[in-house]
């Protein structure tokens, strides 16, 4: 599981994960995902183009950082999930109280509209 | 590979493939590379491997958290190619919990509403035609059939 931050125009953050976000995944990013999410207190795209499995555990980190990062006046897009991912998204609901964005243009359309 | 997780043809000239791991998180990544490896030359699709997956990892998960009260326990996978799916078989002796009757957590309709976890068995239900649960012999046993 990795893990890189770039910042864009507009004070817009993008994280990007890469690789399973099970157990083991969310292990491995978690501390380092919500200082960068929840703690940064601006828009912040969430890229999971290149996440190819995503389990509940990661599911609960995304909605985690999302809220702490909404009650510090952030806001959270998610980005470009594999269609497997997608569809986990929408069987938990997840789709209706996070923005899903298909790519990384469209997300930053979102975070300063 | 051991010979205690080699496939092996049954009586139905199908093959399977079982063996026992910790419950533990440690325990599911070395599950899941096992069941990858046997399916991996089984002609299971994509969309298929990935929902095994996701009912190996959601499952054990709950074991490794609940089964066992946190003390050392075992669980049996057993995992078969059958006609128009895959089925997965876990067998636990901890405490007696069936996946199939826990009620799913509320969909949530805003962030601030939006409760973190609980969504592990409302994924394995979205991933299978099939979940069953019994008691017997003073283990969890859970069926689970995910479509091919």
């Amino acid at each position: 599981m990795q893990m890189t931050i770039s910042e864009l125009d507009g004070g817009v953050r993008s994280v990007h994960l890469a690789g399973r976000l099970d157990i083991a995944g969310v292990g491995a990013v978690e501390t380092r995902f919500t200082i960068a999410v929840a703690n940064f207190g601006g828009p912040v795209i969430v890229d999971l183009g290149a996440v190819d499995f995503l389990a509940s555990m990661g599911i609960r980190m995304l909605v985690a950082s999302a809220k702490a990062a909404k009650g510090r006046g952030g806001r959270v897009v998610l980005c470009r999930p594999q269609p497997a991912v997608a569809q986990s998204l929408r069987d938990t609901g997840i789709d209706s109280i996070l923005p899903i964005a298909d790519d990384e243009a469209a997300a930053a359309a979102l975070l300063r509209g | 590979m051991s010979a205690a997780d080699a496939p092996r043809t049954s009586e139905g000239g199908g093959s399977s493939l079982a063996f026992e791991v910790d419950a533990s998180f440690a325990a599911i990544d070395d599950a899941n590379a096992r069941i990858e490896r046997f399916l991996g030359d089984s002609g299971v699709g994509a969309t298929a491997l990935y929902r095994v997956r996701l009912v190996v990892e959601e499952l054990l998960t709950n074991v490794a958290k609940y089964a066992y009260d946190a003390q050392p326990g075992a669980v049996a996978v057993s995992v078969a190619a059958i006609p128009g799916g895959i089925r997965v078989v876990l067998s636990d002796a901890g405490r007696p919990f069936d996946p199939t009757t826990a009620p799913p957590p509320a969909i949530a309709t805003s962030l601030d509403d939006a409760e973190i976890g609980g969504l592990g068995l409302l994924m394995v239900r979205k991933s299978t035609s099939s979940l069953t649960y019994s008691r017997t012999d003073g283990r969890n046993v859970v069926e689970a059939i995910v479509a091919a």
